[in-house]
C-alpha cells in the first residue's frame, strides 16, 4: 500500500470517526436550542434587568452594580434570606425524617399497604392552591378545624397565623407535609433494594436494630437520600406558592422568602432592577447549594 | 371649548373640499388632537362626503352618543378592536351585566368591536404593569383609584381632555359632583374619567345593640365601650382584617381623627400625635378583647363573614356585602361619622376612574366607549350587582335605587368629610399607587393587631412609607 493510499484511508476513518462523534450532538442539537430558549433567554434577560434601573413598564439606564448595592443594604432582603434557609433547613430535615420513618414502616407493614401507602400521597397529589386553602382554613381562625379539636379538650384558640413564631412553623409544617410523600416514595423504593442477606449476616455478627440501620440501611440509601434531598432543598429554596396562599410573607413579613420578596419587589413595589438583583443573588446561593450537595453524593459514588 | 369649535371647522373645511389632508393635520395636530384621532379622522372622511360627518364629529370629540357613532360607521373604521379591562367590582352578576353592556355597545357600534376582559385584584397591578411593558396595553379599563395618575406619569395614560371638553359642552360635566373631575388633572391633562366613588363606612348590627340596651356609638369612647360590652366568651364585637382592607380601616380611623399618611405639602407623616391616637385606639380594642388577635391574618372576606357571624360592628362601603340573610342585612345600619377625641371627623374615600391607554391605536374609538360606559352607570351601579359604589353623577344619586335610609346617611353624613388616601393632601398624586400596593401598610397594621410598640410600629411604617414613595417618585 502506498502512503497515498494509507493517508486516504486514515483521512476516510478520521472522517467516519468525526461524523461519528458529531451524530450524537446533532440528536441533541433540537433539545440544546429548546432548553436555551427556554431557559438562557429568561436567565440572561434577568440578568441583564439587573444592571438596570427602573420599572416594567419604563426601563431606565444601565448602572452597573448599583442595584447589588442597594440590595446588600436593604435590610428586608436580609430577613428574607434568614427566613429562606431556615425554611429551607427545616422543610428538608423535617421532610426527609418523617418521609424516611414512614418508608422503614411502609416496607415493614404488609396489611393494607397500597391503601396506605396511597393514603399518605394525598397531600402530595393535590394541586398547591387546594392544599394552602385547606390547610389555611383549618387553623386561620378561632372556628377551624384545629382550634375546635383544641376547644373540645379545653384548649385555645391558637391563632396559628397570627404571630411570626407561630406563622413560620405553620408555613415550614404545610411543606413539611406536601413534600414528605416524595421522599417517603423514593426512600421505599431504595429500601426494596437493600439485599436481605446484609441484615442477615449483621445481626449474625451481633449487630441490634440499630447498629443495622446505621450501617446497612443508611450507607445503601445514601445516594437516594442525598438526590431526593437535593430536589426537596431547590424545591423548598424556591417555593413561592406555599407561603404566598398561606401567609402572603405576613404576619408584618415574617415569612417573606427570597421568592415572595422578589416578586414584591418587582411586581407590587415596581422596582425592576432590584427584584432582578435578588432573583439573581437567589440562583447564585441555589447553585452554591446544589453543588455542595452534588459534591456530597460524590463522596459515596 | 374653542379647541372643540376649531376641530368642528376643520373637519367641515376638509369635507368641503376648503382644506387638503396634509393641511388638515397639520391644523388638527395644532388643536392638540391625537394622531390616532386624526387617523380616524381622515379615514371616516376618505369613506363618504356625506354621510361622515357626524362620525368624524365622534372621532374628534371623542364623546359623541353611542348611537350616533354607530349609525355613521364608516367601512374603512369597521375593523376597530377596542380591548377593555374591567375589574371585578360586583358580584358574580356583575360581569354577566358588564358583558351584557359591551355586547349592548358593539351591536349598536358596528364600526367598533369591544372585547371585555376581567381582571382579578389580586394580579391587577401585575397584569397592568407587564402588558404596558410590553407594549400590549389595554385600549381602555377600569382600574383602582391611582391607577391613572401612576401610569400617566410614566407617559401610558392618554389624556382625555377632548372628551371632557365635549362633556363640559353638553352639560354632563355639571352633573358630576363638584371638583369630581377635577380629581383626575394631572398636569393639566384629564388623565381618567371617575364613574363612582368607594368610601369606608362604620356599620353597625341595630339587633345586637337593641338586644343589649346599647345606643349606636357618636365617638371613639362610646364605640370602644359598647364594642368591649358585646365582646367575651370567643365573641369579638368589631370585625377587623389584617389585609389592604385592615390597613383602610386604620387610614379612615387616622383621618377620623385629623391625621393620614401625609402632612398637608404630601410629605409622609405617619408618627404625628393623630395618628398614634389612632394606632393606640385599635391596640386598646385588641387588648379590650373587642378585635381578634386572629385579624392579622384574617382578610376582608374573613370580616364580612364576622359580621354575619354575630360581630356587632364593621367597616365595609357604601353598600354592603350581599351575602348576609335578609334579616341581617335588615339589622345592618351605617353609623352616623364618628366624632374623634378632638371632634374631627372624616374617613377615606376613592374616585374610581376608567382611563384610555397611550399604546391605543384607536383612542378615539376607545373615548367613544368610555362615554357609553358613563351613560351605563344606573345599570352598573344597581344594587343587586353588589359593587357597594356610589355614584358619582347626580342624576344616578337621584335614582330611587340611592334614595334609601341606609344610602342617604351614607351621602349626607360620611361623604362630605371624606379624603383620598394622600390625606391631609388634598391632591392625588402619582405614587398614591405605590402606597396602596406596597406591603407596607399591610404591615402596618398587623403589626398594630400584634400588640408591637407602637413607637416603633410607626416609625417602621413611616421609614417604610417614606422608602416606597422615594422608589417610585424615581421612576
Amino acid at each position: 500500500m502506498t502512503a497515498s493510499g494509507r493517508a486516504g484511508r486514515a483521512t476516510a476513518a478520521g472522517l467516519a470517526q468525526s461524523r461519528h462523534a458529531a451524530t450524537p450532538l446533532l440528536f441533541l442539537l433540537p433539545s440544546i436550542v429548546l432548553l436555551s430558549a427556554i431557559n438562557a433567554y429568561p436567565l440572561l434577560a434577568g440578568l441583564a434587568l439587573s444592571f438596570q434601573k427602573g420599572s416594567l413598564i419604563r426601563l431606565g439606564g444601565w448602572v452597573g452594580l448599583d442595584e447589588y448595592a442597594r440590595l446588600a443594604n436593604f435590610a428586608p432582603f436580609w430577613s428574607a434570606v434568614a427566613f429562606t434557609l431556615e425554611f429551607t433547613v427545616a422543610s428538608v430535615v423535617g421532610s426527609y425524617l418523617l418521609g424516611l420513618g414512614l418508608a422503614l414502616l411502609l416496607y415493614r407493614i404488609r396489611a393494607l399497604h397500597g391503601f396506605l401507602r396511597a393514603g399518605l400521597m394525598i397531600s402530595w397529589i393535590v394541586p398547591s392552591v387546594v392544599a394552602a386553602i385547606s390547610f389555611k382554613w383549618a387553623v386561620t381562625d378561632e372556628r377551624g378545624l384545629v382550634n375546635g379539636a383544641l376547644g373540645l379538650v379545653g384548649l385555645g384558640p391558637v391563632f396559628f397565623l397570627s404571630t411570626p413564631a407561630l406563622a413560620t412553623v405553620s408555613v415550614i409544617v404545610l411543606k413539611i407535609w406536601r413534600t414528605f410523600p416524595f421522599l417517603m416514595v423514593t426512600l421505599l423504593a431504595a429500601r426494596g433494594l437493600v439485599p436481605d442477606d446484609l441484615y442477615e449476616a449483621a445481626y449474625l455478627d451481633g449487630a441490634n436494630a440499630w447498629a443495622a440501620f446505621r450501617h446497612v440501611t443508611m450507607p445503601l440509601m445514601a445516594r437516594i437520600s442525598i438526590i431526593g434531598s437535593l430536589m426537596v432543598t431547590i424545591w423548598s429554596f424556591n417555593d413561592f406558592e406555599t407561603i404566598w396562599l398561606l401567609t402572603r410573607g405576613g404576619p408584618s413579613d415574617a415569612t417573606q422568602n427570597l421568592m415572595t420578596e422578589s416578586y414584591s419587589l418587582t411586581f407590587v413595589l415596581n422596582d425592576v432592577g432590584l427584584g432582578a438583583a435578588l432573583a439573581v443573588v437567589s440562583l447564585a446561593l441555589q447553585m452554591i447549594l446544589a453543588w455542595v450537595l452534588l459534591r456530597t453524593l460524590k463522596r459515596y459514588e | 371649548m374653542e379647541d372643540i369649535q376649531g376641530t368642528g371647522e376643520a373637519i367641515t373645511d376638509l369635507l368641503n373640499g376648503r382644506l387638503s389632508r396634509r393641511q388638515f393635520v397639520g391644523r388638527a395636530t395644532a388643536l392638540g388632537l391625537s394622531g390616532a384621532a386624526i387617523g380616524a379622522i381622515l379615514a371616516a372622511c376618505a369613506s363618504s362626503s356625506t354621510s361622515s360627518a357626524p362620525a368624524v364629529a365622534s372621532a374628534s370629540t371623542g364623546a359623541a352618543s353611542a348611537s350616533a357613532a354607530a349609525s355613521t360607521a364608516s367601512p374603512a373604521a369597521a375593523a376597530v378592536d377596542i380591548t377593555f379591562w374591567d375589574m371585578p367590582w360586583g358580584n358574580d352578576s356583575y360581569n354577566t351585566e358588564a358583558m351584557a353592556l359591551v355586547d349592548q355597545f358593539n351591536h349598536a357600534n358596528q364600526g367598533i368591536s369591544v372585547k371585555y376582559q376581567s381582571i382579578g385584584w389580586d394580579q391587577q397591578f401585575e397584569a397592568f404593569s407587564t402588558a404596558i411593558g410590553a407594549g400590549q396595553a389595554p385600549d381602555v379599563s377600569t382600574g383602582p383609584s391611582y391607577q391613572g395618575p401612576q401610569f400617566a406619569k410614566l407617559g401610558a395614560i392618554a389624556p382625555l381632555d377632548t372628551l371632557i371638553a365635549t362633556l363640559s359642552q353638553n352639560g354632563k360635566a355639571d352633573d358630576f359632583f363638584a371638583g369630581s373631575l377635577e380629581g383626575y388633572k394631572y398636569k393639566d391633562h384629564y388623565i381618567s374619567l371617575p364613574w363612582s366613588m368607594d368610601i369606608r363606612v362604620l356599620w353597625y348590627r341595630s339587633d345586637l345593640l337593641a338586644a343589649a340596651k346599647i345606643q349606636p356609638p357618636t365617638t371613639w369612647d362610646e364605640l370602644r365601650a359598647a364594642a368591649k360590652q358585646l365582646s367575651g366568651r370567643g365573641k369579638y364585637a368589631m370585625a377587623f382584617a389584617g389585609d389592604p382592607f385592615g390597613w383602610q380601616i386604620l387610614l379612615a380611623l387616622m383621618i377620623n381623627n385629623g391625621g393620614g399618611l401625609f402632612s398637608a405639602d404630601g410629605k409622609v407623616a405617619i408618627v404625628t400625635d393623630r395618628n398614634r391616637e389612632a394606632a393606640k385606639f385599635v391596640q386598646d380594642m385588641v387588648r379590650d378583647g373587642s378585635i381578634s388577635p386572629g385579624a392579622v391574618t384574617m382578610t376582608s372576606d374573613d370580616m364580612f363573614k364576622a359580621i354575619g357571624q354575630g360581630a356587632a360592628f364593621g367597616w365595609d362601603s357604601a353598600a354592603l356585602n350581599n351575602n348576609y340573610t335578609p334579616e341581617i342585612n335588615q339589622a345592618l345600619l351605617p353609623l352616623s361619622m364618628l366624632k374623634g377625641p378632638h371632634g374631627d371627623q372624616g374617613t377615606l374615600h376613592w374616585l374610581v376612574p376608567i382611563m384610555v391607554y397611550s399604546q391605543s391605536k384607536h383612542q378615539a374609538e376607545a373615548a367613544t366607549f368610555v362615554a357609553y360606559w358613563l351613560d351605563q352607570m344606573p345599570a352598573i351601579l344597581a344594587p343587586k350587582l353588589g359593587t357597594g359604589l356610589l355614584p358619582i353623577q347626580k342624576s344616578v344619586a337621584a335614582d330611587p335605587d340611592f334614595q334609601g335610609a341606609t344610602l342617604q346617611t351614607v351621602f349626607s353624613n360620611w361623604l362630605p368629610n371624606a379624603k383620598y388616601t394622600s390625606a391631609l393632601d388634598p391632591t392625588m398624586f402619582p405614587e398614591l399607587g405605590a402606597v396602596e400596593g406596597a406591603n407596607v401598610l399591610t404591615t402596618f397594621i398587623q403589626d398594630l393587631i400584634s400588640l408591637k410598640d407602637l413607637e416603633s410600629t410607626l416609625q417602621k411604617a413611616q421609614d417604610g412609607l417614606s422608602q416606597v414613595v422615594a422608589i417610585a417618585q424615581s421612576q
